[in-house]
C-alpha cells in the first residue's frame, strides 16, 4: 500500500469500517511509514477531542419563542376553517370559483338554443364552391361606383350579381 | 420510565395523536443538536436559531407527514438541512456578513498566534478552541459531515440519508475533512 491509498483509508480505519482485505496492507504501511503514522495519530487525536469542544446552544427562551410562533400560527385565521378536502381555505375557494367558471363557459358554448350554429363549410369560399347560389340584388349598381371607368363596369356588375348568403338560424 | 427513556418514534406517535407535551420533549431533545448542525451551514448563531425554530414549526404543522419508514432523527435532520441549505443559497446571493456570525461564547475570542513554540504544552481548552476555529474554516460540505459524524455521532448511513448523498461520498468527505482539519491544526511541525 502506498501513502496515497493509506490516506484514503484513514477514516475507515478510525471508524472501524476498514475491510479485512485492506486492513493488513494498511497496518503494514503504518508501521513502515513514519509520516503516515503521524498523520493517522494526529487525526485520531482530533476525533477524540471533538466531542469536548464547546457546543453551540440555543438561547434560554427558545421554547417560549417557539410557542409564541405556534400560537400566532394557530390564531392566524378567525374562521379557523382548517382544510377542505386537503386544501387550505383560500385554495379551496379559488378552485371552486375556477370550476364554476369552466362549467358556465362550457354550458354557453355547447347549447343550441341560445347561440346560432355557424356552419363554416357553407360560408367558406376557399375552394370556390358554393352549396347554393343566394341572390342579392342592388337597385342601382351605379350608385356604388362613383369614379370607376366603363371598362370595369362589367366586372363590377358581375360582382354585384355574385350570389352571397349568410347561413344561419335554426335548422 | 422517564421521558428521556422514551424513543423518538414513540414521542412522535404520541404527538401525532395530539399530545403536545411529546412535542416539547422532542424540542428539548433536539434543539441543541440541530443548532450545532445548522450553524455549520450558516455560521451565524441567531440565524441558526431561527432556522431551528422553523424546523420545529414544520414539525408542528406537518407532523402527520412523518412515517415510520425512516428514523425520526433522520427526518428531522433532513428538514433542518434543507432549510439551512436554502438559507445558505440566499446568503451567498446577498454576500453579507453578520456580527453575530461568532458563537455566543466566542464573541471575545481571540485566535491564538502561531508563534507558540512546539515545546509548549497546550491546555485542553486551547486545543478545543483551535479545533473549533479550524472546523469553521473547512468548506461547508466537509464541515457538515464532520459535525454529523464526530459531534452528533450519527452513522454513515444516517448521514447519507440526511444529506441525500451516496454513502461513498459521505465517507470521502469525512476523510477529506479530517485530513484538512489535521493540516490546518498542524503547522511547522506543531502537533496537536
Amino acid at each position: 500500500m502506498n501513502c496515497y491509498k493509506f490516506e484514503n483509508h484513514i477514516s475507515e480505519y478510525i471508524d472501524g469500517e476498514l475491510k479485512m482485505g485492506v486492513r493488513k496492507g494498511f497496518v503494514t504501511h503504518k508501521l513502515d511509514c513514519i509520516l503516515c503514522k503521524e498523520k493517522l495519530e494526529g487525526i485520531i487525536a482530533i476525533v477524540k477531542e471533538m466531542p469536548n469542544i464547546a457546543r453551540i446552544q440555543t438561547s434560554g427562551d427558545f421554547l417560549n419563542k417557539l410557542h409564541q410562533k405556534i400560537e400566532s400560527y394557530e390564531n392566524r385565521s378567525p374562521l379557523k376553517m382548517g382544510r377542505i378536502f386537503g386544501f387550505d381555505y383560500a385554495s379551496a375557494v379559488g378552485l371552486a370559483a375556477a370550476m364554476v367558471l369552466v362549467v358556465s363557459a362550457s354550458y354557453l358554448l355547447v347549447t343550441e338554443d341560445s347561440v346560432p350554429i355557424v356552419d363554416l363549410d357553407k360560408i367558406s369560399t376557399r375552394n370556390g364552391h358554393m352549396t347554393q347560389e343566394p341572390q342579392i340584388t342592388v337597385s342601382n349598381p351605379n350608385s356604388y361606383i362613383a369614379d370607376q371607368d366603363s371598362s370595369d363596369k362589367n366586372n363590377e356588375e358581375n360582382q354585384f350579381n355574385m350570389p352571397i348568403r349568410l347561413v344561419g338560424g335554426s335548422k | 420510565m422517564s421521558d428521556f427513556d422514551i424513543s423518538d418514534e414513540v414521542l412522535i406517535k404520541q404527538f401525532q395523536n395530539g399530545d403536545v407535551r411529546s412535542f416539547n420533549h422532542i424540542v428539548l431533545r433536539y434543539k441543541d443538536r440541530l443548532i450545532h448542525f445548522v450553524h455549520g451551514f450558516v455560521h451565524d448563531i441567531d440565524k441558526a436559531e431561527d432556522l431551528v425554530q422553523d424546523t420545529f414549526m414544520k414539525l408542528y404543522t406537518h407532523k402527520d407527514s412523518y412515517r415510520e419508514i425512516a428514523k425520526f432523527s433522520t427526518w428531522l435532520y433532513t428538514i433542518a438541512g434543507n432549510l439551512a441549505r436554502t438559507e445558505l443559497r440566499k446568503l451567498k446571493r446577498r454576500k453579507t456578513y453578520s456580527v453575530s456570525s461568532l458563537s455566543r461564547d466566542d464573541r471575545e475570542f481571540i485566535i491564538q498566534g502561531t508563534d507558540d513554540g512546539p515545546s509548549e504544552i497546550e491546555s485542553s481548552e486551547n486545543i478545543q478552541r483551535r479545533i473549533k476555529t479550524a472546523l469553521s474554516n473547512l468548506p461547508t460540505n466537509f464541515r457538515t459531515m464532520i459535525i454529523l459524524r464526530d459531534l452528533q455521532e450519527l452513522s454513515y448511513d444516517e448521514i447519507s440519508k440526511i444529506m441525500d448523498v451516496p454513502l461513498g461520498t459521505v465517507k470521502s468527505r469525512i476523510n477529506r475533512g479530517r485530513l484538512k482539519l489535521q493540516e490546518l491544526l498542524t503547522k511547522k511541525g506543531d502537533r496537536l
